[in-house]
């Protein structure tokens, strides 16, 4: 092997290993008692296996319901890609095949409100919400976050991919314009409803600020609302924290894992397109 | 983001016979579009509607909200924690912009050199990506404190430990360790994209002229770069001013106020002071903010790229 | 089997030029009625408005006598196989092709009977559980055919169904779309852009161009008695050669191009006719000569063997002409003597490219 190489090599795996370390850490210190993460000075294996602790896993899903947290994370989550995939390709649909007064308008809207970050609407959501008295509800955890922007214009510009052949065929065969989106153009998206459902699902899944303004009641509470919960404890849990924080993050890796080919893909199309 | 133009052109209404065919058509397109509408009506455009209303008033939830003219503008911009805290939104910025360009390009280049097992790299490295931020805060939070993960790493290069979280000048940068940690890996395989746009050829030729390695990034990648390098300002920029997740997790916002950004100060006035007619005009004041941000953006990249 | 009338029939996109003009065309039934056209000839654009994913600007199309220009595709009792095929990708090639009758509460039984008849008739029996993207072009092609086929339609529409294919599966296609006519013995119009194509498949073929029907008659018709330079050109390959130049009585009634180079016995034919005319004659009918009288001598400039005859291509003084001779004609390296049969002259105006008629020569 020339230098080169080997100078790049030793670059990329020291790299990698400040990305791996933290990782590694957080995951052993979560199957460790709480004497020994905080003992100084700091030590990385377990001092033998006797003291291993898989409770530190069992124990906050007792104690501090976070298997209720984690079931309202998938069911807030789960809800919100579901009514996403549905309603934004309907709006995809509607935007790119269909023309009536006011759809250009729209989509620029659409296109604008994609800049606008939440610092500026979460307290005037608030407002809205308290007003439609969606507060402590999963009503306030679903609806205000139902339809991503991102989506329509994602899955707009994925059927105005698809000829038009296909709605004709159909209208020809003798669908009505509800079977023609239901049977053919909404199975025919299944390509980008896959990235954009892993999408919305792992936001939703990683979402702080909106779930802990509208969640006032324990029982609402998503899994890092839950987490950094445990950061008011006077005695702060940490082995309970490591233990949880590696729950949260397995969905999201499994579910990277699954798409990890098309979505490194789609991230560098999107770059190269702007 | 130019997404806007191109995209915009129509595609043909399909229609068969009179106009009222063609207006049960037009119906029924609406039809779909509907639901998306009433959505963005009420909570993308409403919410900026409500805070421009709201701005003029006090409200405190507990009492309704009375008219109070332009007071809560002038109260704003007279409070120093306003003006420190956009200070050090921009500065957050910058400085996680520019480190995150700096590694991830060396990221990119990495896995382009097609060193031995760079596939593995390149998930390494985005990993952090897909993990909850507030997670990943929640985490590092603990890494910094003294003795912890940090300090036992730096002592293996002799640096003696640091207070990261309660010290003026290192909590910024502890939450600037972590956020890039979280997020570099996403901007380099943009990066990594765009390097792969630039035909082997053009690599080729410059070797061919004699032209260094540092030569070779100034005058060849770094210019073809361009379109994507802006790209990356644009979704850069969003995208750290989207998350205060660490700072309300890490530091919120302390020590005293020395990390206390704009999103953050607008949570606490609205949520925990129940102040709502002055964030609400702290929002509107930064909606006009990056309003204006968005269009000199527009303007340059219409004139340079 | 239906009958199909266009009356009048235009079509305009918004406020942009007409891109049909005035179509009158008849179809009878049973019929196998081709359209052809160079590409934005209005062909498809017919053939859309038939369907109706089209609306029709001005006139009327009536299938059996009943105006359809307000009926929703689905009411006009049509099947329409597409180009790019249109398969549902999501649904087996069976779904496919029973969704039509499905959505029409057709019997499940009634439903399998139809879809099992339309697999034997196109031999895709054991195609009925994939996927279109399991499918080959061809096998594609043929389920495409079959979703028509199951509808039992009064009248099929073919929108350039072979021109994905590849030339061998085209031709095997094109017979086989033949057979499924003569089995069938429906109404079907055919859009394409290939005159071999419409000239194999057509009882009736109408040649369009920029939005005008040029011509309808059959296939040997067509080429026989073109009504116009275009059909003349565009039926026919290589296309006929066209000469400029006049007719003269003396010494013999001939036709010479421009500088006297090509002579062409035109005796029997009466000829009042002053000034400029232009001549067609289509390459395989040059012949080769000896005798010196009615002939004229050609310079070939290139010639390209294609296995049973030889393509020449021929400098005869400013004009040039391409003719078709079997592989085993005596052809030497210098100039060629060729004449003109009289029989296949044709003759045109060269202003309003119409052909003339014998009596107007």
């Amino acid at each position: 092997m020339p230098l080169g190489r080997i100078v790049f090599f030793v670059a990329a795996a020291l790299l990698a290993a400040a990305f791996v370390l933290p990782m590694l850490y957080a995951v052993l210190s979560s199957l460790k008692p709480i004497e020994e993460i905080t003992k100084v000075p700091l030590q990385w294996l377990p001092e033998n296996l006797d003291s291993l602790r898989p409770n530190n896993y069992t124990e906050p899903l007792a104690r501090y319901k976070f298997g209720g947290y984690i079931a309202n994370s998938i069911f807030v989550g789960g809800l919100v890609t579901l009514s996403s995939l549905i309603f934004c390709t309907m709006a995809g649909y509607s935007l790119s095949k269909f023309s009536y007064f006011g759809r250009d308008a729209f989509f620029m809207v659409v296109l604008m409100t994609l800049m606008i970050p939440l610092e500026v609407t979460f307290i005037p959501m608030l407002i809205i919400v308290r007003k439609l008295e969606m507060m402590n509800s999963y009503w306030g955890l679903i609806i205000p976050v139902m339809i991503a922007p991102f989506g329509v214009f994602w899955m707009r510009q994925f059927i105005m991919t698809i000829p038009n052949d296909y709605a004709e065929a159909a209208r020809i065969d003798g669908l009505n314009e509800f079977q023609i989106f239901g049977r053919i153009i909404f199975p025919m998206c299944k390509p980008a409803l896959g990235a954009l459902g892993i999408l919305t699902f792992m936001s939703n899944w990683n979402s702080l600020i909106w779930p802990l303004i509208v969640a006032r009641n324990r029982d609402l509470w998503t899994i890092p609302v839950g987490l950094i919960s445990f950061q008011s404890e006077y005695f702060k849990p940490l082995n309970f924290i490591f233990a949880m924080a590696v729950v949260s993050v397995l969905p999201t890796i499994f579910l990277f894992a699954l798409v990890r080919r098309r979505l490194l893909e789609g991230i560098g199309m999107v770059g190269i397109k702007g | 983001m130019s997404i806007g133009r191109g995209a915009l052109s129509a595609t043909r209404l399909i229609s068969a016979g009179s106009p009222f065919y063609i207006f049960r058509q037009q119906l029924t397109g609406f039809l779909f579009l509907l639901p998306a509408l009433l959505f963005t009506l009420i909570f993308l455009i409403g919410p900026i509607a409500v805070a421009v209303v709201f701005s003029f008033t006090s409200y405190n939830i507990l009492s309704p909200p009375e008219f109070n003219g332009l007071a809560n503008y002038v109260t704003v911009l007279n409070i120093p924690a306003f003006w420190e805290s956009l200070y050090i939104t921009a500065k957050y910025i910058f400085l996680r912009l520019s480190l995150i360009f700096v590694i991830a390009f060396l990221m990119a280049h990495i896995v382009q050199t097609r060193v031995l097992g760079a596939g593995v790299f390149q998930t390494i490295y985005f990993l952090p990506y897909v993990f909850p931020l507030a997670v990943t805060s929640v985490v590092w939070k603990i890494f910094f404190q003294p003795h912890g993960l940090i300090d036992s790493l730096t002592a293996v290069l002799g640096i003696p430990p640091i207070d990261w979280l309660t010290h003026e000048d290192w909590a910024l940068v502890a939450i600037l360790i972590t956020t890039v940690w979280s997020g570099v890996g996403y901007y380099s395989i943009i990066l990594l994209a765009g390097l792969q746009t630039i035909p082997k050829s053009i690599w080729e030729a410059s070797v061919v002229d004699g032209l260094t390695g540092r030569q070779r990034f100034i005058y060849v990648t770094l210019p073809m770069l361009k379109p994507t390098l802006f790209f990356l300002l644009v979704v850069g920029t969003v995208n750290t001013i989207q998350g205060f997740d660490p700072f309300l997790v890490m530091t919120d916002g302390g020590p005293g106020t020395a990390t206390q950004v704009i999103g953050l100060l607008i949570f606490k006035e609205g949520v925990v002071n129940l102040r709502m007619g002055i964030a609400c005009a702290m929002s509107v004041i930064l909606l006009a903010i990056i309003f204006t941000l968005t269009l000199l953006q527009q303007r340059a990249l219409r004139w340079k790229v | 089997m239906a009958e199909i009338v266009f009356s009048n029939v235009s079509k305009q996109y918004g406020r942009s030029p007409r891109v049909i003009h005035d179509l009158e065309l008849k179809i009878g039934h049973g019929e196998f009625v081709v359209l052809v056209g160079p590409s934005g000839c209005g062909k498809s654009t017919t053939l859309r408005m038939l369907a109706g994913l089209e609306t029709i600007t001005e006139g009327e199309i009536l299938i059996d006598g009943r105006r359809v220009n307000e009926l929703h595709p689905r009411d006009r009792d049509i099947a329409m196989v597409f180009q790019n095929y249109a398969l549902y990708p999501h649904m087996t090639v069976y779904q496919n092709m029973a969704l039509s009758l499905k959505v029409r509460g057709i019997p499940k039984g009634e439903i399998t009977r139809r879809v099992k008849y339309a697999a034997d008739v196109l031999g895709i029996q054991e195609l009925l559980d994939r996927r279109p993207a399991e499918l080959s072009g061809g096998q594609k092609q043929r389920v495409a055919v079959g979703r028509a086929i199951v509808r039992e339609p009064k009248v099929f529409l073919f929108d350039e169904p072979l021109s994905n294919l590849d030339t061998q599966l085209r031709v095997q296609m094109r017979a086989e779309i033949g057979a499924l006519h003569k089995r069938l013995n429906a109404t079907m119009v055919y859009v394409t852009h290939d005159q071999v194509e419409a000239m194999t498949l057509g009882s009736r073929v109408v040649v369009m161009r920029d939005g005008f029907v040029q011509q309808v008659a059959p296939p040997m018709e067509l080429f026989n008695e073109p009504a116009n330079m275009f059909v003349a050109g565009f039926i026919g390959s290589p296309p006929m050669n066209f000469v400029t130049g006049t007719l003269r009585r003396h010494p013999s009634s001939s036709f010479v191009n421009r500088d006297g180079s090509l002579v062409c016995n035109v005796a029997g034919i009466p000829s009042g006719r002053e000034g400029d005319i232009v001549l067609g004659i289509r390459p395989e009918h040059l012949r080769l000569s000896e005798r010196g009288e009615g002939s004229f001598m050609a310079v070939p400039s290139r010639i390209e063997p294609l296995g049973s005859e030889l393509l020449l291509y021929l400098d005869v003084g400013p004009d040039r002409l391409v003719g078709r001779v079997p592989a085993d004609a005596p052809i030497g390296d210098g100039p060629l003597r060729l004449t003109c049969p009289i029989e296949h002259l044709r003759f045109f105006d060269p202003q309003t490219e119409r052909r003339l008629s014998s009596g107007q020569h």
